[in-house]
């Protein structure tokens, strides 16, 4: 079932967006990675995603500006945002936003595999 | 370029490749004028050009082909121009070989097109081959072939022929083998070509004969086609004309009859037919426009029958053909859609064509059916009319130009005329008072010239003889015989007039003894409104004339009710009243008046009449008397009266000044100079139902006194009318001082009289009180005495301090009762005993009773003495004493007076005041010992937050890479299998690490963070029980949970009360290693929640407990000492707090103090 979806890991941080995406592979999805939210944007445009993963923190665009911007095109693409900030206001914005799950890093693996396939079963979102 | 050549411009433009054309000429002028322009076309569409020379030179060529307008230089240098002579074109080889010339052409037109050309346009002069050059009588044969060729090629030419240089038969055969022929100025299909097929083959003559038949059958059918249309373009052309003249004459119709709102236009046309009709005509005739247009005999059917004959006979002459422009009218009556009858007024007018043809007409059909209705009305009653106006009693009379022209019977009449027509012809101004001359011809003008009626005017008209008479005039424009004029309606007026100047006399006279009255009068309505009133009237009352007509009845009358007002006003007659009553001025102040009324009836409206005396003065006269005789009896009565003691007498008096001035109440105040202070000594109510005035029994403060402190002050009398301040009860007030030998003794005051108080009230009040004061002088002497004991006695018994009478050796004589309370002992005890009995033997008195003693000896009346002391009672309790010594005469002898006051308060006072002042030092250095320290725990807090903000933004950044490594512990779990048992540990090592550095980073936030609360009802039970449950304790741990689900529910924000919890807990089994018991315990202490997690662990060491809260301090190995403070700092954010007990190696009780629901809400 995994194979079928496809992931987008956004980070700006190069190590966490590969190794992330690493594991998502060992887990049998097929996953991109960006390291900006406008890069990010590009590739929705151009292959569909079932989630995408992006921290918050970034130059640029951050987290939930790329939230916002994607659920304008795509409204129903599933969205989990990740940030080292526990008590960032960003993340109160992100859930009104639409974010799905908010994560603080580290990730707890397990808990955030058992999300997404919790939220692939879902199928369709809001 | 002539027209001509241009037209043969236009026609060469049509010439199109393949086209094969032959120029016949006759002269030099008609070659160039075709040749000139097909090449010039040809460049212009950019195709090679090709011509080629015979009888020209080169030169001349090109000079003809300039003059042309062809830019020969330019298109030969360019190349798309060639000039060829015929013998590098047709004469190649010096012989005429026809197939070798097609070759040619075709190779020519190849090259051409393959050089970009769009196709090769050839002309050539063949005059060559009316000569003898060798091969010329293959021309024909040449000219058939090129038929073909040009089909199948891109290639256009025309060949050009010299008329007179050929024989008939050769042009008759280059005109069969060239489809276009050029002639004159003429591009022509020719119809007498022959396809090369069949030129010079056996078919060609039957060919030419069907092309002859062909060609007459088509030029017949040309010539027919050709008349045909244009006689269809003459008709179009008329109609056209035809058209417009219509449209002229619709638009001449519609701007002359736009302005007749009821009338109907219509264009009639000579078949009958109607080609436009109005929309009135719906208004008109009840039929829509639409209905003419369909059926255009509709117009003749609504006809009254009675006038179709009329109309008939207006339609043959209208119909004539000669009829020319001239119009024509008729006026007819119509049957209406819904049978009405109409009158129309109908004109119509010829619309003529050009050769004066007639083509129709346009008739405007008026509807004058209101005109006739009115013509026949005003036949009918013309008669009635004239009846009406000759017996008219009014003088009715009309003028043009100023002069008379019409007069009837009564005018003739009023003026004194003889008849009629003496009148007649006379200039109207003649008839009128000088003084109107002017009006009478402003009155003209604008009747005549404006057409106004004018309104009615009183005049004055002169008679015959000249005798003036009273008019009313009303005058209406009239016209007659076409003349602008007026006609005057008149009525003698003289008698009414002559009545109304009396009466305006009458009424002038009568306003003079209205104004002039010395009594006020004023005229009422039944509405108790004004209707007149004299100035007098107004004056009394204080307004000006014009307010007194906006008042009513019961605006000034101040003693009777409004309602009854309303009935006086409904039950006076012509018999009258007469009655008092007092009116408010517009100031508010009253006065008593006298009412004379009675009513009558004026023009159908009954008036009141009042007459109205002011009587104030005598009505004050007649007060002052009564108060007089008042005043006399009160003071009889005063005189006359015998009391037992001064205080009825007071009493007595005060309630006779009450009486005598008409106040509600009165009070007595005795004064005291010296200390300034006012007793009351009486305070009588004459009416006990409305004062509920609290009267102050001593007023000790002269500032406080207010009204009696202005007595005081001004030693006069004051009085009070009106009270300014708010909330003083009081609103009126006598206050009068009672001095005897110029002291004041007493202060008398009377207050709230219904009405102010008055000169006479003073002067009666001081009066009665001067005798008073007399009446008082005497009996004092007399009851001073009796008075005097008793006082004395009230004011001994009731002091509060211990009265003591000695003699100078100290014998008792007398004690009051407090003396006995203080003392212990009973009256007749006390007078058994010495004052030194008093004192207590050990007593610290200064001095001895010998040196008292001797003291005694040596004092005078008045000496006084005031010290503390000590007493002994009756029990041997001892107490401090002040005690004030007076010597006094008593009687023959002096004896002391002591005053002696239980100190017993002030003196413990005076201790306690001591002990605090003792230990303000030590208290003094106990809070600067606080201060200190708040300060110190301040500093190290700000450090703590400044360094909670680093470590924060450092946690946050390490969390980033602790991402990372986490990530990377999955990978490699991923990868190993599970026999790599070694190196399963090795990552799980490091993910625990991983987790207790994020502890850390997570404890350092918290720390670092400001919590912010949500406060909501916990349950306490639950949350234990979900926690335990979601972190269980290690297994050699034992967890007693003894949570009573009664327990209230505490009020702070879950998570922080969560997060405490799960330290404590975590602290708990950190402390019992090698395992024991957990004991998690609560209960409602007041408005709070205690629950306290006990373990049996190592405990904790004496020196450690204190600083357990402080950050960074930590005994553990693990951990930096933050988990505590940060559950301190929770506790207190959620109004909690946290405590601890703990001894050495018998565990540790931490309690979390929370506050409870049910607290919180109270609070």
């Amino acid at each position: 079932m995994p194979g079928k979806h496809r992931l987008l890991v956004v980070d700006d941080d190069p190590l966490n967006a590969r190794t992330l995406a690493d594991i998502f592979t060992i887990k049998g999805f097929e996953v991109d990675t960006a390291d900006s939210g406008p890069n990010a944007l590009e590739m929705i445009h151009n292959q569909s995603y079932s989630c995408v993963l992006s921290d918050i923190k970034m130059e640029s665009m951050n987290g939930v500006e790329l939230l916002v911007a994607i659920k304008a095109i795509q409204p129903g693409l599933p969205f989990i945002l990740m940030t080292a900030y526990s008590d960032d206001e960003l993340i109160l914005q992100g859930i009104k936003e639409g974010a799905l799950i908010t994560l603080i890093k580290p990730l707890d693996i397990d808990r955030l595999l058992g999300h997404i396939a919790h939220i692939l079963h879902m199928d369709v979102i809001f | 370029m002539t027209v001509e050549s241009s037209e043969l411009f236009q026609a060469f433009s049509k010439l199109k490749v393949h086209d094969h054309a032959c120029l016949i000429y006759e002269t030099r002028a008609q070659q160039y004028q075709a040749v000139i322009p097909f090449l010039k076309i040809g460049l212009e569409r950019g195709e090679k050009c090709v011509y080629i020379l015979d009888e020209q030179s080169q030169a001349q060529i090109q000079k003809a082909f300039r003059k042309g307008g062809i830019p020969v230089e330019d298109a030969i240098r360019t190349g798309a121009l060639s000039i060829l002579s015929k013998h590098e074109a047709h004469l190649r080889n010096g012989k005429f070989d026809p197939d070798r010339m097609l070759q040619l052409l075709q190779q020519e037109t190849e090259c051409a097109l393959s050089q970009g050309y769009s196709a090769l346009r050839v002309s050539g002069e063949n005059s060559w081959a009316a000569g003898h050059e060798p091969g010329n009588e293959r021309l024909l044969e040449y000219e058939a072939k090129l038929n073909h060729l040009f089909t199948q090629n891109k290639i256009l030419a025309i060949c050009q022929y010299d008329r007179w240089r050929f024989s008939p038969e050769i042009i008759l055969g280059i005109l069969r083998t060239h489809p276009i022929l050029i002639y004159g100025s003429s591009v022509l299909e020719n119809l007498f070509y022959i396809p090369p097929e069949d030129f010079a083959s056996e078919n060609q003559p039957a060919h030419e004969i069907d092309q002859i038949l062909t060609t007459l059958k088509t030029l017949k059918k040309k010539g027919r086609e050709l008349a045909r249309s244009e006689e269809e373009l003459r008709r179009k052309k008329e109609a056209v004309e035809q058209e417009q003249i219509i449209s002229q004459g619709l638009k001449e119709q519609t701007a002359a009859l736009s302005k007749y709102a009821y009338s109907m236009e219509y264009l009639r046309l000579s078949d009958r037919s109607i080609k436009h009709i109005s929309p009135s005509c719906e208004l008109i005739t009840g039929y829509r426009a639409e209905d003419f247009l369909h059926d255009p005999d509709l117009i003749d059917a609504i006809v009254h029958p009675q006038d179709r004959g009329k109309i008939k006979q207006h339609a043959k002459a209208a119909w004539k053909k000669t009829a020319g422009a001239q119009t024509h009218e008729a006026e007819y009556r119509i049957l209406r859609k819904n049978e009405e009858v109409r009158w129309l007024h109908h004109h119509c007018q010829a619309l003529l064509d050009k050769q004066g043809q007639l083509i129709g007409r346009y008739a405007s059909d008026f509807d004058i059916s209101a005109y006739r209705q009115a013509e026949a009305a005003l036949q009918e009653s013309e008669a009635r009319f004239r009846l009406l106006i000759e017996n008219a009693p009014e003088g009715i009379f009309a003028q043009t130009d100023g002069k008379i022209i019409y007069a009837n019977p009564a005018a003739v009449r009023f003026f004194g005329a003889k008849n009629a027509e003496e009148l007649l012809g006379q200039p109207v101004l003649e008839r009128f008072d000088p003084q109107y001359h002017k009006i009478i011809q402003q009155r003209i003008k604008t009747l005549t010239r404006e057409k106004f009626k004018v309104p009615t005017l009183e005049e004055i008209y002169l008679k015959m003889d000249g005798t003036p008479f009273d008019v009313e005039v009303s005058a209406v424009p009239y016209q007659w015989q076409g003349k602008d004029g007026s006609m005057a309606f008149f009525r003698d007026i003289s008698d009414r007039k002559a009545a109304e100047r009396k009466s305006t006399n009458e009424a002038a006279r009568r306003r003079i003894l209205m104004d002039q009255s010395r009594d006020g009068i004023v005229i009422l309505n039944q509405e108790g409104e004004v209707y007149e009133a004299n100035h007098r009237f107004a004056q009394m009352l204080g307004y000006s004339h014009e307010e007194i007509y906006k008042l009513q009845l019961w605006d000034w009358d101040a003693r009777i009710s409004k309602s009854s007002l309303k009935e006086m006003i409904r039950d006076v007659d012509e018999k009258g009243d007469f009655f008092e009553t007092q009116h408010r001025r517009k100031d508010g102040s009253l006065i008593d008046v006298d009412i004379s009324t009675n009513a009558a009836t004026f023009e159908g409206q009954k008036l009141i009449f009042c007459i109205c005396r002011d009587i104030s003065d005598r009505k004050q006269t007649e007060a002052e008397i009564l108060a007089n005789n008042e005043y006399l009896n009160t003071l009889t009565k005063i005189l006359q009266y015998q009391s037992e003691n001064i205080q009825d007498f007071i009493d007595f008096s005060l309630e006779q000044g009450i009486k005598l001035t008409g106040s509600l109440f009165g009070y007595v105040y005795f004064y005291e100079e010296e200390t300034q202070q006012f007793t009351l000594n009486s305070w009588i109510r004459n009416d006990e139902k409305r004062c509920n005035l609290n009267v102050p029994k001593a007023i000790h403060q002269l500032e406080k006194a207010g009204l009696l402190l202005e007595t005081i002050r001004q030693r006069k009398i004051i009085v009070m009318n009106e009270n300014s301040k708010k909330n003083c009860p009081i609103k009126r007030s006598l206050t009068i001082p009672v001095m005897i030998d110029k002291k004041i003794e007493a202060v008398v005051g009377l207050a709230d009289k219904e009405s102010d108080y008055s000169e006479i009230n003073i002067m009666h009040l001081s009066l009665l009180m001067d005798a008073v004061q007399k009446v008082l002088q005497q009996r004092e002497t007399l009851e001073a005495l009796v008075t005097s004991e008793e006082r004395y006695r009230t004011l001994f018994d009731q002091s509060i301090d211990g009265i003591y009478l000695h003699e100078l050796n100290g014998k008792i004589l007398d004690i009051n009762q407090k003396a006995c309370l203080q003392s212990g002992y009973s009256r007749d005890e006390l007078l058994q005993m010495s004052v030194f009995d008093l004192h207590p033997r050990e007593s610290r008195v200064i001095s001895t009773k010998s040196e008292v003693l001797s003291q005694w000896k040596q004092w005078r009346v008045g000496n006084t003495q005031i010290f503390e002391a000590e007493h002994i009672r009756k029990d041997n309790t001892v107490y401090p004493i002040e005690i004030a010594s007076t010597m006094i005469q008593y009687g023959e002898k002096n004896c002391i007076l002591a005053i002696v006051r239980d100190i017993t308060d002030r003196k413990q006072a005076a201790i306690a005041l001591q002990e605090y002042s003792d230990h303000l030092e030590e208290m003094v250095a106990e809070r600067t010992r606080e201060l200190e320290q708040a300060q110190q725990e301040l500093l190290i807090k700000e450090r703590l937050a400044t360094l909670g903000q680093l470590a924060g933004s450092v946690g946050h950044e390490l969390r980033n890479p602790l991402g990372v490594i986490s990530n990377v512990i999955y990978i490699l779990e991923a990868s190993f299998s599970p026999e790599e048992v070694q190196k399963h540990e090795y990552t799980r090592m490091i993910a625990s690490q991983v987790q207790r550095s994020n502890k850390i980073i997570s404890d350092l936030l918290n720390f670092a963070r400001e919590p912010g609360t949500k406060k909501t009802q916990v349950d306490l039970p639950d949350l234990v029980a979900k926690l335990l449950k979601q972190n269980p304790a290690p297994k050699n741990v034992r967890v007693k949970s003894n949570l009573k689900q009664t327990l209230p529910p505490i009020f702070a924000d879950p998570q922080h009360v969560e997060q405490v919890l799960i330290n404590l807990l975590s602290n708990a089994c950190q402390a019992m290693l090698k395992g024991g018991n957990l004991y998690i315990n609560a209960q409602k202490k007041g408005e709070f929640v205690h629950l306290s997690i006990k373990d049996s662990g190592e405990g904790i060491l004496p020196e450690h407990l204190e600083k357990l809260f402080t950050p960074l301090f930590t005994t553990k190995t693990t951990g930096i000492g933050l988990g505590l403070p940060i559950s301190k700092k929770l506790m207190e954010a959620n109004g909690g707090s946290i405590q601890v007990e703990s001894q050495p190696n018998q565990g540790s009780t931490f309690t979390m103090i929370l506050p409870t629901a049910e607290g919180e809400n109270a609070r």
